[in-house]
């Protein structure tokens, strides 16, 4: 038997809303520790790594690990009936095929199900290499997804570089060259809107714009975003799911043209 | 412009290959004497070692196949390093190549020699995107695009009754120089010969390699008899039959990049860039998720039994 019951049911529907631009089905794994995701992109461009600790659920039980292949599109679809107060609960049996979702106005007055089909997805569980970053720039979410979208107009990929000055956020295309520059933060008064950088070595990378918009439909998430870089490795950008865990994007750099 | 090559043959089949366009004659394989390794590659930036093929004496025969370092190092060249010379020598222009201070004592020696590879690459700029489209240009083969391959082995491609039938390799004319390095080794160093290109490239680019593409003119060309400019009027102007191409991944624009099927036709969207199939940022994510460990299967019901 699986339960999971989130009170603040809307961090679910946002937690989907996050994934289902990029996957199109997944497997949620399920064990006591809680749910977890991991999944490619059709690409292989990049990889999504979710997180849900078992203590951030209101109740918690999982008798036996399980395996839950959904196809994303349709949770989504799901979950979009639920109002952001409502209260999630995800209930499935050990060897069912199928889930339910169950959603619970705040004073109980309604109460709604939803059963899915599940997907028998054969997926292998790709591990994810321990890496020290170069840099690790901590910034706000809505501040991100303005430079990305902004940038986004010039070209087809953007440019981060990280120096212990700040971070340069770089396009260029047919329109002309855009730069986006910013600053530690000196002072720190509200630490959401603190830009933060940690440096060991400067870098610079580049990105798919493509990829790194569809990872801002997690700014709903968090008010901050974590950017952790070095050569010649995926970048991470990490948002929280409130004090329950996390999801986290991987995205290769673009290997560049050198030749001239 | 010629500074990537693709060149996968291996050291055992590669002398075999050459007699295509050697007449029957198998040149002899020679290590470099300073040690210089040939690794065959699918993309091979200057300052690699490559095989070239040269005349060891006044016998036709005497065909020599050796790797030699691609960019040639001027004889003036004092220093530890033999690429640190601060030129860009990969190419010679064929213009003015019996005036070239860089070139002209080795033309004089009698220094020409063909450099054998299964292509090069070329970049087509593109209109008003800024940016490029790689192409690997090579000799016509008997069926389709070329089949590099590192794995070819000599059963695959030889019998004494037909002669080589594996991927025919392409001759370019080349000038090479011999340098003596700090522990007296000879260095052997080469440049390939450029010209301007003509109709049958220039969609390409304005530059093209001087192409052998005969027995005839490997023969001429290698043939100590000639001197310097009489030799220069072997290499004649580019004809279509000389060279073909298809459109490669743009990943072959790294060096870095040497995943196996590089050098392999990719389609083209409208613009003429390569669509997007399996990219190197893709192979970088592959490869970096293999450095991890493999996560532990302790439970062996992970996975959910569908009944």
């Amino acid at each position: 038997m699986f339960e999971a019951r989130l009170v603040q049911g809307n961090l679910l529907k946002k937690v989907l809303e996050s994934l289902k631009d990029l996957l199109t089905e997944a497997s949620w794994d399920c064990a006591d520790t809680g749910i977890q995701l991991q999944a490619m992109d059709n690409s292989h461009v990049s990889l999504v790594s979710v997180q849900l600790r078992a203590d951030g659920f209101d109740k918690f039980r999982c008798d036996r690990q399980l395996s839950m292949g959904m196809n994303l599109t349709s949770m989504s679809k799901i979950l979009r009936c639920a109002a952001n107060d409502d209260i999630i609960t995800i209930k499935a049996q050990d060897q069912a095929d199928n889930v339910t979702f169950v959603f619970e106005s705040p004073n109980q007055e309604k109460v709604a199900d939803y059963e899915m089909k599940l997907m028998n997805l054969d997926q292998e569980h790709l591990g994810i290499p321990e890496t020290d970053y170069a840099a690790v720039i901590k910034l706000p979410a809505a501040e991100f997804q303005r430079i990305i979208k902004d940038l986004s107009q010039f070209g087809e990929s953007v440019v981060i570089s990280c120096t212990k000055e700040g971070v340069k956020f770089s396009a260029a295309g047919d329109i002309g060259v855009g730069n986006i520059k910013l600053a530690q933060t000196a002072s720190v008064d509200k630490e959401e809107e603190a830009v933060t950088i940690e440096m060991q070595e400067p870098v610079t990378l580049t990105f798919a714009c493509r990829y790194l918009n569809m990872f801002t439909k997690a700014t709903c998430l968090a008010p901050q975003v974590t950017l952790s870089m070095s050569p010649e490795v995926p970048l991470v950008v990490e948002y929280k799911i409130g004090d329950m865990g996390h999801v986290r994007y991987y995205l290769a750099p673009k290997i560049e043209d050198e030749d001239n | 412009m010629c500074g990537r090559t693709c060149c996968t043959l291996s050291p055992e089949v590669m002398p075999f290959a050459c007699t295509t366009l050697t007449g029957s004659k198998t040149p002899i394989w020679r290590e470099a004497p300073d040690g210089g390794k040939y690794f065959p590659a699918n993309n091979i930036p200057p300052s690699r070692y490559t095989p070239v093929l040269w005349r060891t004496g006044s016998n036709p025969r005497d065909l020599t196949l050796q790797p030699m370092l691609w960019g040639f190092i001027p004889p003036w060249h004092r220093g530890e390093v033999p690429t640190k010379h601060g030129l860009t020598t990969n190419n010679a222009r064929l213009e003015g190549l019996g005036e070239s201070k860089l070139y002209k004592a080795a033309l004089s020696q009698n220094r020409r020699c063909v450099v054998v590879a299964d292509g090069f690459y070329e970049w087509k700029k593109l209109d008003g995107s800024g940016s490029k489209q790689p192409y690997l240009v090579y000799a016509p083969q008997e069926n389709g695009p070329i089949e590099s391959c590192p794995d070819i082995q000599l059963v695959d491609g030889w019998s004494a009754a037909t002669g080589w039938t594996g991927p025919r390799p392409l001759f370019m004319a080349g000038i090479y120089s011999i340098w003596e390095n700090a522990v007296g080794q000879e260095v052997f160093s080469y440049s390939i010969i450029t010209r301007e290109s003509n109709e049958v490239f220039n969609w390409l680019h304005h530059r093209v390699p001087a192409i052998l593409s005969n027995p005839k003119e490997v023969d001429q060309w290698l043939d100590p008899e000639l001197k310097g400019d009489e030799a220069l009027k072997v290499l004649i102007p580019l004809i279509k039959t000389q060279l073909t191409w298809h459109p490669v991944s743009p990943d072959v624009g790294n060096v870095r990049n040497q995943s196996p099927g590089l050098q392999k036709p990719v389609p083209l969207d409208v613009k003429g860039k390569a669509k997007d199939t399996k990219s190197g940022s893709a192979s970088l994510m592959s490869n970096w998720l293999k450095k991890a460990a493999k996560p532990n299967k302790d439970e062996p019901d992970t996975k959910k039994s569908k009944p």
